[in-house]
C-alpha cells in the first residue's frame, strides 16, 4: 500500500511558492522520524531556513526554522539532510542561502527542536555546487560524505566527497576526495552521488565532463567504489575500469546532453541516482541520464559484480529526469522518476514508482500526474534538479514535487494535505479555510510499505495430532494494534504462549496466550520496559528458561540485544548486548533463533556469509565467552543459510536453518556440549518436497521436535522430529488442517506450550 | 523597540488569550515561556502570514518578556515554527499606540507594509538610489585574454550562474548618494536560477527608482565571489553598481517611501 501527503503545514496554507527539489531522509534508529527539505523560503526574518519534520512516520509534518544563513526566497540553495544509521544525528550539506556556493555541512542531534544545526565545515573559494548527503554509523562513530562539485579542485578534476570518518566528534575532521582521475573539460558535471553498504562498501557516480562545447556536454558516467568507508590512503580508487586501467569504472563513454535544455518546464543538465542491495553489496544499480537523438532520456543499468561490468538498459525512460533509486531489505529495487507525456500544449508531468522483485519485472505506480505549464514556473529548477527514495527495511520512502492542484485525478492512489484545500472544487485555500489560493509547486512525501509485512496468525497443534480448526488472528484478541510486524518468535513458559512481534519502527510489541485461551487484552511495548533502545529490530527469537521469558534480537548494525521478562510480569531493566559478553564479533547478524536448555539460554545466530554462530547464556547470568561456528563442529557445510530456528528437545538444543536452494538443514547439540556430526536433510527424510523454503519455525513438545517452514506461495509446512530420531514420513499442509487461509505467510514461530505445539506466523491481512 | 519594528517580519496587534499555554502541544510544548494570542490585525507579513487575522497562534516569549491575559498588544515577532498551528518567536511587544506611532504603516496591506520597510532598510543601506530609465542591457563579456581561457577551459559552469548583465542606465533624478552622473552602469544577475530569480531583471525602456549597492560594498562581494563565468574572469570590467535584492528596482509609480520618524 502506498500513501502520499503533501507536507505544506495547514498554518502555511497561504503560501503560493514554488518549493521545488526536494530531499527527504529517514531515521532508521526510529523510522516515525523524517527531515524532509526542499526550496522553502525562510517565512521569517531570513536568518535560517526552515526542514519539514515530522515525528509520526510522515502523517504530519511541521516546518522548523534551523539551517543557518537562510533567505527569504528560498530558505537555502541546493540542501540534502541524512540521519546517519543508528547515532540518531541528523546531517545535512547545503549551499547558504545567504551567499553563493557556499557549501556548508551540518549537523544536530535534535532535528524537532528549535536548536540552530551545529556548523561542521564551511567552504567557498571557487565555489562548491550540489551537495549530496550520506551517513552511516560504524563502531560507534558517523561516517559522513558529501558529494559535491567543487570549483577549488585543482586540474578541473572537481568531482568530490568531503568526507568525515568520525561526525559525532565536537570538531570532526573532513577531507575532501578528488574521484576524478582522467582529464576533463575543465570541470565535473555537479551531480556526485553515494550508496553505502552497511559492510563499508561505498559506490559513487559522476559525469566525468570530457568536452563542453556550444552548450553540449559530452561525458562519461563513472562508477567509483571504496571498500572500507573511505578509509584507506587511495580512497574511491577500488573500481578500476578495465579499459584504460584507471580508478573510475566508464560504465558510459560519450554521453551527451545539452546543459540546461528544458523538458516541462524543468532545466535538465545530468541525472544520477546509485544503489547498493543492502543484502549483497556487489549488486549495485546506477541510474543516469543523456541524450538519445534530441530526447533526455533516463537509463538504468545494474551490476552483479561490484561494478567491474554493467548491464544493458534495464529500463529506458524517454522524456523524464529525477531518477532515484533504492533497494529494500529484501532486494526489492524501486525506481523514481519525472517523466513528461503528452504533446504540446497539453503535457503532463507522471511521476512513476516502478519496483521489481529481481530487477526484470516491473511494476509501475502513477504517484502524480499534473500539468506541465502551471503553475507558471517562478524560478529555475521548476520542480528541482532531484528527487530522493530511500529504503528502511522493507519499506522505501521518497519525496518529489508536483503542481499542488487538490485534484483526485492528478493522484490516481490517492493523497493527503495538511494544508486547507478542497478536492470537490479544486481549489487550495487559506488559512481561514474560505479564501481561495493559487496552485503551486509542492513537496509531496510518500511511502510504500514493504511485502515483508502483516497481520499474526496463531494455530495449535494439539498433543492428539489434531489441528484447531482456524487461524485465529491475534491483533482480534488485542485492544490495540502496533500495526504491521515484519518479524515473530514465540516461546511456552508455564502453559501459556508469549509472542514477540517485530512491528513498525522495528519496535518490539509482546504479547499472551493465557492457558485457558484467553490472550494478554493488549500488545505491550518491550522498549517502554527497558532503559535503554537499541533502535530498528529486524528479528527476533524467543525461548523460556526457568520460568523466565528470553527475548533475542536483531538490531542496527546486526547486533544481538537480549532482555529477560520474568514470571512477575517486570523485565529486565535494559537491554543487553550479547557482543559485549563475547571476546569475538562474528560481524552483522541477520536471523536469529533461541532454546532454553537445561536452565540455559542458547542463542544461534546468521551471521556473514550465512554461517551459524551458538553462544549460551548460563544460569548464573553468564555468557559462553566465545561465539562458537557451528559449521566447524560438522563434517558437512550446506552453504549459506539465510533464516535459522531452535528449540530444546530433551535437553538437546536443536537446530534447523534455511540453506541453498531453501533446503532445509538440521543438527543437534547434545547436553555433553558435543554435536551431531553433519547437517542432516531434512527433504531427505520425507516422501514429499514442498520445494525452496524462505522461513522456519520449531518447537519442542512431547518430547518431539517439531517445524513449520514457509515454503512456496507462503504456504506453512509441518513435520515431526520423533524422540528416536526418525521422521515423520512426509510434510504436511498446514493450511489443509484449518478452515481459512490468511494468505502466503513470510515469517513463523513455533512453540512448545503444555503438550501443544503453538505457531504464530505473519500473513497479510 | 525601533529595531525590532525594523527587523521583525510578522508584526500585529493582538489579545493575549491564554498564557503559559501552546496552540500545537505536539511540536511547542507550553510554558511560562509561551502564550496563545489570537492575531486581532495583521501590521507587517510576508504573504503567507497576511491573512492571518482572527487566528490563534503561539508565542514564544523573550527571556523576561511577560504577558497577561487580556492584554491588547503589539507583538514583533519571527515565524518560528509551522505545524498544525503557527509559533511565532517574540522579540518584544509593546502597546498598540505606541507601535502605531513607531511602524508609520498607513497601508492596509501587511505584505505592502513588509516591501515598503523593507525597502526603506534597503535605501539607507544602499550607496546612491537614482530615479532613471534602462537605456541598454549586454551579458557582461570577459575581456579577450579572458576568453581565450575559457576557450580551452571552460571555467565553472553551473546551473547557479548568475549570468550578469549590466544595464545602462540615463539618471534623471538623483535621490542619494551619487556625484552627479548622468548615466551609471547598474549589473545584476539575469538568471532565473533559484539563486537569483527575485532580483530585478532590468530591460531597455524601464523606468523607475534603482536602489544602488556599490560593486565594492562587502555585500556585494560576498554575493558575487563565486567563480561564476565571465563575470569572475581576470580583467573584465567591473561595475559602478549592483542590485541585488527584490526591491533594489522599482517602477516609477512606486516611490521609495520616507522612513518613519519616531516619536519619543
Amino acid at each position: 500500500m502506498i500513501s502520499i501527503v503533501n507536507i505544506i503545514p495547514k498554518s502555511l496554507s497561504n503560501e503560493t511558492h514554488q518549493d521545488s527539489e526536494p530531499n527527504l531522509t529517514i531515521n532508521p534508529a526510529h523510522p516515525l522520524q523524517l527531515v524532509a527539505t526542499a526550496f522553502t523560503p525562510s517565512v521569517t526574518s531570513g536568518a535560517n531556513a526552515p526542514i519539514y519534520v515530522s515525528t509520526d512516520g510522515g502523517t504530519t509534518w511541521a516546518l522548523n526554522a534551523t539551517v543557518p544563513g537562510g533567505n527569504t526566497f528560498a530558505g537555502t540553495g541546493d540542501i540534502t539532510p541524512r540521519f546517519s544509521t543508528s547515532s540518531n544525528a541528523l546531517y545535512a550539506g547545503d549551499l547558504r542561502g545567504d551567499a553563493g556556493l557556499t557549501l556548508n555541512v551540518l549537523r544536530t542531534t535534535s532535528f524537532a527542536g528549535p536548536t540552530v544545526m551545529t556548523l561542521l565545515e564551511s567552504r567557498k573559494g571557487s565555489g562548491v555546487d550540489q551537495p549530496w548527503t550520506q551517513a552511516a554509523t560504524n563502531a560507534g562513530k558517523d561516517k559522513l560524505y558529501v558529494g559535491n562539485n567543487d570549483f577549488n579542485a585543482p586540474s578541473g578534476k572537481t568531482a568530490t566527497i568531503d568526507q568525515s570518518l568520525d561526525a559525532l566528534i565536537a570538531a570532526p575532521a573532513f577531507t575532501s576526495v578528488r574521484l576524478e582521475k582522467r582529464a576533463t573539460s575543465g570541470q565535473n558535471g555537479p551531480q556526485v552521488r553515494m550508496s553505502v553498504h552497511p559492510s563499508g562498501v561505498i559506490y559513487a557516480a559522476f559525469y566525468g565532463w570530457r568536452s563542453f562545447v556550444g552548450g553540449v556536454v559530452t561525458a562519461d558516467v563513472v562508477v567509483v567504489r571504496d571498500d572500507s568507508w573511505g578509509s584507506g590512503a587511495n580512497p574511491f580508487t577500488a573500481l578500476v575500469d578495465s579499459v584504460d586501467s584507471v580508478a573510475g569504472k566508464r560504465v558510459t563513454t560519450g554521453s551527451t546532453f545539452v546543459w540546461s535544455a528544458q523538458i516541462g518546464n524543468q532545466r535538465t543538465g545530468g541525472d544520477l541516482s546509485i544503489a547498493v542491495d543492502p543484502t549483497d553489496a556487489k549488486k549495485v544499480y546506477l541510474a543516469y541520464a543523456d541524450r538519445q537523438g534530441t530526447v533526455y532520456t533516463l537509463h538504468l543499468r545494474r551490476s552483479v559484480n561490484s561494478g567491474n561490468t554493467w548491464s544493458a538498459d534495464i529500463l529506458t525512460i524517454p522524456n523524464a529526469t529525477n531518477p532515484a533509486v533504492a533497494i529494500n531489505s529484501g532486494g526489492k529495487v524501486a525506481f523514481l522518476y519525472q517523466q513528461v507525456t503528452g504533446t504540446s500544449p497539453n503535457q503532463r508531468w507522471e511521476t512513476h514508482l516502478r519496483t521489481s522483485p529481481n530487477g526484470s519485472t516491473w511494476n509501475d505506480t502513477v504517484l502524480a500526474n499534473t500539468p506541465t505549464g502551471a503553475p507558471t514556473p517562478q524560478f529555475q529548477p521548476y520542480l528541482g534538479d532531484y528527487v530522493y527514495l530511500t529504503a528502511n527495511g522493507a519499506d522505501f520512502y521518497g519525496i518529489f514535487c508536483a503542481n499542488n492542484t487538490p485534484d483526485n485525478a492528478n493522484f490516481p492512489n490517492g493523497v493527503v494535505y495538511q494544508r486547507n484545500a478542497n478536492f470537490t472544487t479544486k481549489t487550495l485555500l487559506g488559512v481561514n479555510g474560505t479564501t481561495p489560493v493559487l496552485a503551486s509547486i509542492d513537496p509531496f512525501f510518500f511511502k510504500l510499505l514493504g511485502p515483508l509485512q502483516g497481520r499474526l496468525w496463531h494455530t495449535i497443534r494439539h498433543a492428539n495430532s489434531t489441528w484447531q480448526s482456524f487461524f485465529g488472528l491475534v491483533e482480534s484478541q488485542e485492544a490495540n494494534d502496533p500495526g504491521v510486524f515484519t518479524a515473530i518468535g514465540a516461546a511456552g513458559v508455564a502453559n501459556e504462549l508469549q509472542m514477540v512481534g517485530v512491528g513498525p519502527g522495528g519496535q518490539l510489541w509482546h504479547t499472551i496466550r493465557h492457558a485457558n485461551g484467553s490472550w494478554q487484552g493488549s500488545f505491550g511495548l518491550i522498549e517502554g520496559q527497558e532503559s535503554n533502545n537499541p533502535g530498528v529490530f529486524t528479528a527476533v527469537a524467543c525461548a523460556e528458561v526457568s520460568g523466565d521469558l528470553h527475548v533475542v534480537s536483531v538490531g542496527p548494525g546486526g547486533q544481538l540485544w537480549h532482555t529477560i521478562r520474568h514470571p512477575n510480569g517486570t523485565w529486565q531493566g535494559a537491554f543487553g548486548l550479547i557482543e559485549s559478553q563475547e571476546s569475538n564479533n562474528p560481524g552483522v547478524f541477520t536471523a536469529v533463533g533461541c532454546a532454553g536448555v537445561n536452565g540455559e539460554l542458547q542463542v544461534v545466530g546468521v551471521g556473514p556469509g550465512g554461517q551459524l554462530w551458538h553462544t549460551i547464556r548460563h544460569a548464573n547470568g553468564s555468557w559462553q565467552n566465545v561465539f562458537g561456528l557451528i559449521e566447524s563442529q560438522e563434517a558437512n557445510n550446506p552453504g549459506a543459510f539465510t533464516a535459522v530456528a531452535s528449540a530444546s528437545v530433551n535437553n538437546e538444543l536443536q537446530v534447523i536453518g534455511v540453506g541453498p536452494g531453501g533446503q532445509l538443514w538440521h543438527t543437534i547439540r547434545h547436553a555433553n556440549g558435543s554435536w551431531q556430526g553433519s547437517f542432516g536433510l531434512i527433504e531427505g527424510q520425507e516422501s514429499n518436497n514442498p520445494g525452496a523454503f524462505t522461513a522456519i519455525g520449531c518447537a519442542g513438545a512431547n518430547n518431539e521436535m517439531q517445524m513449520i517452514g514457509v515454503g512456496p506461495g507462503g504456504k506453512l509446512w509441518h513435520t515431526i522430529r520423533h524422540a528416536n530420531g526418525s521422521w515423520q514420513g512426509s510434510f504436511g499442509l498446514v493450511e489443509g488442517q484449518e478452515s481459512n487461509d490468511p494468505g502466503a505467510f513470510t515469517a513463523i514461530a513455533c512453540a512448545g506450550v503444555g503438550n501443544e505445539m503453538q505457531m504464530v506466523g505473519i500473513a497479510p491481512d | 523597540m525601533e529595531n525590532s519594528a525594523n527587523n521583525a517580519s510578522f508584526v500585529f496587534h493582538g489579545t493575549v488569550v491564554q498564557p503559559g499555554a501552546s496552540t500545537m502541544p505536539g511540536q511547542v510544548q507550553a510554558s511560562r515561556a509561551t502564550a496563545i494570542v489570537r492575531v486581532d490585525e495583521v501590521v507587517i507579513a510576508p504573504p503567507a502570514l497576511a491573512s492571518y487575522a482572527g487566528q490563534n497562534v503561539t508565542v514564544l516569549l523573550q527571556d523576561q518578556e511577560r504577558v497577561t491575559a487580556g492584554e491588547q498588544a503589539t507583538f514583533y515577532t519571527d515565524a518560528s515554527v509551522f505545524g498544525e498551528s503557527l509559533a511565532v518567536q517574540s522579540q518584544g511587544h509593546q502597546d498598540v499606540r505606541s507601535a502605531r506611532a513607531l511602524l508609520a504603516a498607513p497601508s492596509g496591506d501587511p505584505v505592502k507594509n513588509a516591501a515598503d520597510r523593507n525597502l526603506r532598510v534597503h535605501a539607507a543601506a544602499a550607496e546612491a538610489v537614482v530615479t532613471g530609465t534602462v537605456l541598454s542591457t549586454h551579458l557582461v563579456s570577459a575581456p579577450p585574454a579572458a576568453m581565450e581561457l575559457l576557450a580551452s577551459e571552460p571555467g565553472p559552469i553551473t546551473e547557479h550562474d548568475p549570468e550578469w548583465h549590466d544595464a545602462v542606465v540615463a539618471v534623471s533624478n538623483l535621490e542619494k548618494g551619487g556625484q552627479g552622473q548622468k548615466q551609471v552602469v547598474v549589473r545584476y544577475p539575469n538568471s532565473m536560477d533559484v539563486r537569483w530569480y527575485m532580483v530585478p531583471k532590468l530591460r531597455p525602456g524601464m523606468t523607475g527608482s534603482f536602489v544602488l549597492h556599490s560593486a565594492e560594498s562587502p555585500e556585494v562581494t560576498h554575493a558575487m565571489t563565486a567563480g561564476l563565468s565571465a563575470s569572475a574572469a581576470p580583467g573584465a570590467p567591473q561595475p559602478q553598481f549592483v542590485l541585488l535584492h527584490p526591491e533594489d528596482f522599482q517602477p516609477h509609480d512606486q516611490i521609495v517611501p520616507p522612513a518613519p520618524t519616531p516619536r519619543p
